[in-house]
């Protein structure tokens, strides 16, 4: 069993406060971040235990300026790097500077196709930055995959988004269903999108690579969540605690180990938290005798604690869950427009850190 | 035409397991020795049959159909050029 991507979440700072943010719901907790040395000894632990991709992600990276250093030291290890940014701040110069650093793929987000709609889902103004920035990683000669999140108020507009991207020039265009974690699940009922706009947004193509991140609410069977607990994705938080997932510390019950205490190598291997749902013994029926127990590994363990309380539970989003009736009753409620909630009811992240 | 990995992606021998893997955004493939073989050869230089030529000198059993077919297959998964 080795790893292989490192997810770094360099910092949860950002100035977006899109409304399904998936960072955790207590942002002051985290002010406190790994230095320029620590994050190179844990790309270095990364790399020993067998990761080859490195994914720079936040809240923004780019509120980190030791940014293109990391990048570089990923790069003298072999590591394919990511950039996973808003683009906000990013100039050319800066831009260019990464490219140099040796960064592998930038994955910029936009929150819409309209100008107006990307800049209030992303709470400030940034969808003209964004397009320049696109141009400046096409100019400079950067692969460029563009990210859109999906929720109600923007995927009536998806093959609007495509076309945007395609105009863009992406290499890849991912559209991604909200995942209810974090700031999504507070704000659900004011996310999560009809059957009928799900079924228009899912069958759009496009001349680029179009990925379509799917909609558990509305699958039959639960999405494979990291594709298996601790099986091949390592995310370290901007304190420097190592996860199995992004959200892993939304389960009380266990226990993560920080990087400034313990090697990755350890914390990999031996810590209870990797271990706890790795692998197929943990689980209970329905998930005990599935024939799908290894290809969605029981779903998500953070979805089963967020919604049931006990993370041993079968993924509600599955059909086979007898918790599914918390997913179906969103659905319907969601479906009933009458019922919906209101968007001025949201709660939005608050930028921590600063400087927008 | 003269196949290329597309922009993005390239090639990483893996320590642990000896192998090469074929890494691009999100994603690494894992690739047997055929498959390294042919992908070392796509450099934008080489047409097919310079590929299949060059494979044949070196293997016997090269079959320029299944060359071809895993070229295309790359191809269509956006890996090469």
């Amino acid at each position: 069993m080795r790893p292989y991507t490192l997810i770094a979440e360099l910092t949860y700072r950002c100035p977006l406060a899109c409304p399904y943010c998936s960072n955790p719901i207590d942002l002051d907790n985290y002010r406190v971040e790994l230095s320029t040395p620590e994050w190179l000894k844990v790309l270095e632990e990364a790399e020993a235990l067998g990761v080859v991709q490195a994914h720079f992600t936040g809240g923004e990276p780019l509120a980190r300026r030791d940014l293109a250093e990391l990048v570089a030291g990923a790069r003298r290890l072999g590591l394919y790097t990511n950039l996973i940014t808003s683009g906000v701040p990013l100039d050319r110069a800066r831009l260019e500077s990464l490219a140099k650093a040796g960064l592998d793929h930038v994955q910029l987000s936009f929150q819409d196709s309209e100008r107006d709609s990307n800049d209030r889902i992303a709470g400030c103004v940034s969808f003209d930055h964004k397009r320049q920035v696109a141009q400046w990683v096409k100019a400079i000669g950067l692969p460029l995959t563009i990210n859109v999140v999906l929720h109600r108020d923007n995927i009536d507009r998806a093959s609007d988004i495509v076309s945007l991207a395609e105009s863009l020039g992406a290499d890849r265009i991912e559209l991604a269903n909200t995942q209810y974690h974090g700031w999504a699940l507070k704000n659900r009922d004011s996310l999560l999108p009809t059957k009928e706009q799900l079924d228009r947004a899912r069958t759009l193509t496009s001349k680029a690579q179009l990925f379509h991140v799917k909609a558990d609410y509305f699958s039959q069977y639960p999405k494979a969540c990291m594709d298996g607990w601790a099986r091949r994705f390592i995310v370290v938080a901007p304190d420097g605690v190592a996860l199995p997932c992004h959200s892993a510390r939304s389960i009380t019950t266990l226990k993560f180990e920080n990087v400034r205490q313990r090697t990755l190598q350890w914390i990999w291997r031996d810590s209870d938290g990797f271990n706890r749902f790795r692998g197929t013994d943990w689980m209970a029926d329905p998930c005990k005798g599935c024939d799908r127990r290894e290809t969605d590994f029981g779903g998500c363990r953070c979805q089963s604690f967020a919604l049931t309380g006990n993370a041993e539970a079968t993924d509600p989003a599955c059909s086979l869950s007898p918790d599914h009736q918390l997913i179906s009753d969103a659905r319907l409620k969601a479906s009933k427009a009458d019922s919906q909630v209101d968007v001025a009811e949201r709660a939005f992240r608050r930028a921590i850190g600063g400087d927008p | 035409m003269k196949p290329k990995l597309a922009p993005g992606v390239r090639l990483r021998f893996d320590k642990i397991n000896q192998e090469y893997l074929l890494l691009s955004p999100e994603r690494g493939l894992r690739l047997n020795g055929t498959a390294t073989a042919i992908l070392r050869l796509c450099d934008g230089e080489r047409s097919i049959a310079e590929i299949v030529d060059a494979l044949k000198q070196r293997y016997k059993d090269a079959r320029a159909d299944e060359i071809q077919s895993l070229i295309e297959q790359l191809r269509g998964r956006g890996l090469i050029q």
